[in-house]
């Protein structure tokens, strides 16, 4: 054999749709820990109330608006580099990128609000409240927690085609890996629009 | 002879030897790399059982004590679920023969499908490690229930992460599947003009990714909670023990139709070859499908009959678990339909798939018993359970494996294998099959517990029948066995289409060459077109 | 068949208007919770714009209005799906 023989064929089509089955995937995961809410909040509606009075709106609803600008500079850099705007479409992924992690710097913060508080899984203080509270922190660190590592993920996929497109393998006719991150950092989005209100809002 | 014609067997690409088999995309060898996995693991199972079978043999302690028995349960049903029944067909013959019988060179994404093999033995590996490692082998069933799971000192955690990550693998196999069949069918294959095993793929990768993210997240939840003392499912910490019972079946029960859609969908592709006659009801075959995936969808509370559930719930699993029945039956029924009046073949994997169909309606009838709720409150945790899901998921699944691997056989290595001993294993596999499993109803009606080492006096003649039936039975797969591995080597040189068959698999050379076609096909007929 | 409609995409500021409605949106259920109406009213309000919010991501952001219908009938059947997987199971807890 002269050379090696490798199936040549590029089908951006297939990768979304692949991309889109893997959202259902992650949506799925999600949609098993917002049913293990539900029966919680059902079974502790009370305690859920009182515990829920602990968060901080205002750093919530800041973190649900620089998620929704990120989500928004996302999507104009999938317009500029279809337009073959590369510069536009760094920036805008840089953007993108900071927006990120003001977003987990926030979140950070309110983190360590609460392990000062002794509101944290296996705390002695918080095994001395109610059950309810136990819960709600309970799924309030899982929760946030797993959305923030899916957000570290994103993230870690933006520097990825960040770094695809200075070196033009990403471009104007090539651009199914900017379009399948945009993708996975919209479903990001999507998790937090439903994680706000009913961490933060519903109680 | 030109590069694309040298069969995959032969094929020398960019890795030399072992390399060339373990790094490579090509579908066809993904697919033996998981018929060798599975089935080393499928041993390894096979033994605990006959382990277990020799410890029940009489009552009392006979080989092993308790724990030993209790570990070996569970690293059997994890072995057996987890690394064989669920990625068991799709994942050997679903890589392999989906894209040939679609009519394409390979998957949709080949190096995300080298990962799922990866992922799968990364998966293994953790999950058997649990053995080994930590303080002791996990001995808490494959089911992993709260709140035992989260208190018990024994290495339960590696065994969870091992299932998470298989989850992974077989999430990736699905999406790969669904995607192929939407962008690589042949020009001039409609949906509707699709063979059925594809069929049964797609609605297997549907459930894949629809329902393994469940159990993803809920092992998750078990790991979160062993390190963290979250209390999901605490009862101390205001958990909820049942609502485990949920997750954990939200995804285990529509695991059940993984594992049997694409054992139907094999079933469907070997009748009407050796009935020389097109399938009956194929559009009937194809929506029922959906209709088991779907309301398979809705039964898992049948599996907590006995553990407290509303009442409400309890009326309404029944009801769905008794109309998930309909669209099997409707399966059974075409079979037979088609089998009417054709010119039938009597080979070795229409010996199987027969034989599928008896011990499939079995186990399929004795689930309704345990779906009425009445019976269940009797019949719950005894080896009537027992011998109800060995009829499914091995009578089921296994049998089917077994009629694909004789029906696919001359085209994978391009041999044939000999008949005469295949048929001999079958006979001696199915005597023992029935011996072993059929004891167990009657034993479970007596009222014999599952999963305890010991047994009053009373139960101990069923035993010893059903162990006798347990050795035949690996007696007879051990014949099937060494016969299919010689023959690998040493078979007569098997002919492009020995059976007959319409679908395209048949129409390129044994073994198939690196590429799959020479040209994709143009397809103009259905795929069942005997004159 | 999958095979996605390639209209040309709008320009940025498709993506501005979106921003802005979810900020509003947003901004609007975070108000909610001080206004006192009887609370499963606010909670019904508040979920209702979640969905709202989602529906326009989905749309606009994911770009499903310029796919195939097909994708859009799967992502239809995939939120009631985890619908009725939450009703059927609340079916246990709250009659219990």
């Amino acid at each position: 054999m002269e050379h090696t023989l490798t199936i040549q064929h590029r089908d951006d089509d297939a990768s979304r749709i692949g991309m889109w089955l893997f959202i259902f995937t992650e949506l799925f995961l999600f949609a098993g820990l917002f049913l293990v809410f539900a029966v919680y909040r059902v079974k502790y509606y009370e305690g859920f109330h009182l515990a829920a009075k602990e968060l901080n709106v205002t750093v919530g609803t800041i973190n649900s608006i620089i998620l929704l600008l990120s989500g928004m500079t996302m999507g104009i850099a999938y317009l500029a580099i279809q337009k073959a705007k590369n510069k536009l479409t760094l920036a805008m992924l840089g953007i993108t990128i900071l927006l990120g992690i003001i977003f987990l710097v926030n979140k950070y913060f309110e983190w360590s609000v609460k392990f000062e508080h002794g509101l944290y899984p296996g705390s002695p203080e918080l095994i001395s409240l109610s059950k309810g509270d136990v819960m709600f922190f309970g799924l309030y660190f899982f929760m946030t927690g797993l959305h923030a590592l899916h957000l570290i993920a994103g993230l870690i996929l933006i520097v990825i085609v960040f770094g695809a497109v200075i070196r033009g393998r990403v471009h104007s006719t090539k651009y199914a890996l900017l379009e399948n991150c945009s993708l996975y950092w919209h479903l990001v989005d999507l998790v937090w629009l439903f994680l706000f209100p009913l961490f933060y809002l519903i109680n | 002879m030109s590069q694309t014609s040298v069969s995959y067997l032969e094929y020398q690409g960019k890795y030399k030897g072992i390399l060339g088999w373990i790094l490579s995309t090509d579908h066809k060898r993904i697919g033996l790399l998981y018929l060798y996995t599975i089935v080393s693991f499928f041993l390894v199972g096979a033994t605990l059982g006959l382990l277990m079978k020799l410890e029940l043999i009489a009552p009392g302690r006979t080989i092993m004590d308790a724990q030993t028995y209790n570990a070996f349960f569970t690293l059997h049903g994890i072995t057996m679920i987890f690394l064989v029944v669920i990625p068991g067909i799709p994942a050997i013959f679903g890589n392999f023969f989906l894209p040939i019988m679609i009519g394409a060179k390979d998957v949709s994404f080949p190096r995300l499908n080298l990962l799922s093999w990866w992922l799968y033995v990364i998966g293994a590996a953790i999950a058997i490690s649990s053995q080994f490692l930590g303080s002791g082998p996990p001995d808490t069933g494959w089911t992993f229930y709260a709140p035992y799971s989260l208190r018990v000192p024994t290495n339960v955690l590696s065994a969870v992460l091992g299932a998470f990550v298989l989850g992974f693998s077989s999430i990736l196999t699905g999406i790969n599947f669904i995607t192929t069949m939407h962008r690589m069918k042949a020009p001039g294959m409609k949906w509707m003009k699709m063979p059925l095993f594809p069929w049964s793929l797609y609605a297997t990768g549907w459930i894949q990714i629809l329902a393994t993210p469940i159990i993803g997240i809920t092992l998750l939840m078990i790991v979160a909670e062993r390190l963290f003392k979250i209390g999901f499912f605490d009862p101390s910490l205001g958990g909820d023990p049942l609502l485990y019972q949920h997750l954990f079946w939200i995804y285990s029960h529509p695991a059940v139709y993984i594992m049997i859609l694409p054992a139907m969908g094999v079933i469907s592709e070997i009748i009407p070859t050796f009935a020389r006659k097109t399938i009956f009801g194929y559009s009937a075959i194809v929506i029922s499908s959906f209709g088991i995936a779907f309301i398979g969808y809705f039964v898992w509370g049948h599996h907590m009959f006995a553990a407290g559930m509303s009442a409400r719930s309890l009326w309404f699993f029944s009801l769905l678990t008794f109309i998930v029945a309909i669209p099997s039956a409707i399966k059974v029924f075409n079979w037979v339909a088609t089998l009417y009046k054709g010119s039938i073949n009597v080979q070795t994997p229409l010996y199987w798939a027969l034989s599928f169909i008896f011990v499939f309606l079995i186990g399929g009838l004795s689930g309704l018993f345990l779906g009425s709720l009445a019976v269940d409150v009797h019949l719950t945790d005894t080896a009537f359970v027992v011998g109800h899901f060995h009829f499914i998921v091995f009578g089921g699944m296994g049998y089917a494996f077994m009629a694909a691997i004789h029906y696919w056989f001359p085209k994978i290595y391009g041999r044939m294998y000999d008949k005469s001993w295949a048929n001999t294993g079958w006979l001696i596999f199915f005597m023992g099959f029935l011996a072993l499993y059929f004891t167990m109803f009657y034993l479970g009606m007596k009222g014999q517990p599952r999963r305890t080492y010991d047994y009053f006096e009373e139960y101990h003649s069923g035993n010893i029948i059903s162990s006798l039936g347990a050795i035949v039975m690996l007696f007879g797969l051990a014949i099937i066995i060494i016969n299919l591995v010689r023959s690998a080597r040493h078979g007569e040189k098997a002919p492009a289409d020995p059976w007959g068959g319409k679908t395209l698999e048949w129409t390129i050379p044994s073994p198939p060459p690196i590429e799959n076609f020479e040209e994709i096909p143009e397809i103009t007929h259905d795929p069942y077109d005997y004159k | 068949m999958m095979e996605p409609i390639k209209k040309k995409v709008e320009g940025y500021r498709l993506y501005m208007i979106t921003f802005t409605v979810l900020s509003i949106l947003t901004l609007i259920a975070v108000w909610l919770t001080h206004v006192r109406f009887a609370s499963p009213l606010v909670i019904g309000l508040i979920m209702l714009i979640a969905a709202i919010q989602a529906i326009i991501v989905l749309f606009y952001n994911m770009h499903l209005k310029f796919q195939d219908k097909i994708l859009t009938i799967f992502v239809g059947l995939i939120f009631s799906l985890i619908f009725l997987l939450i009703i059927v199971t609340m079916l246990d807890f709250v009659y219990r």
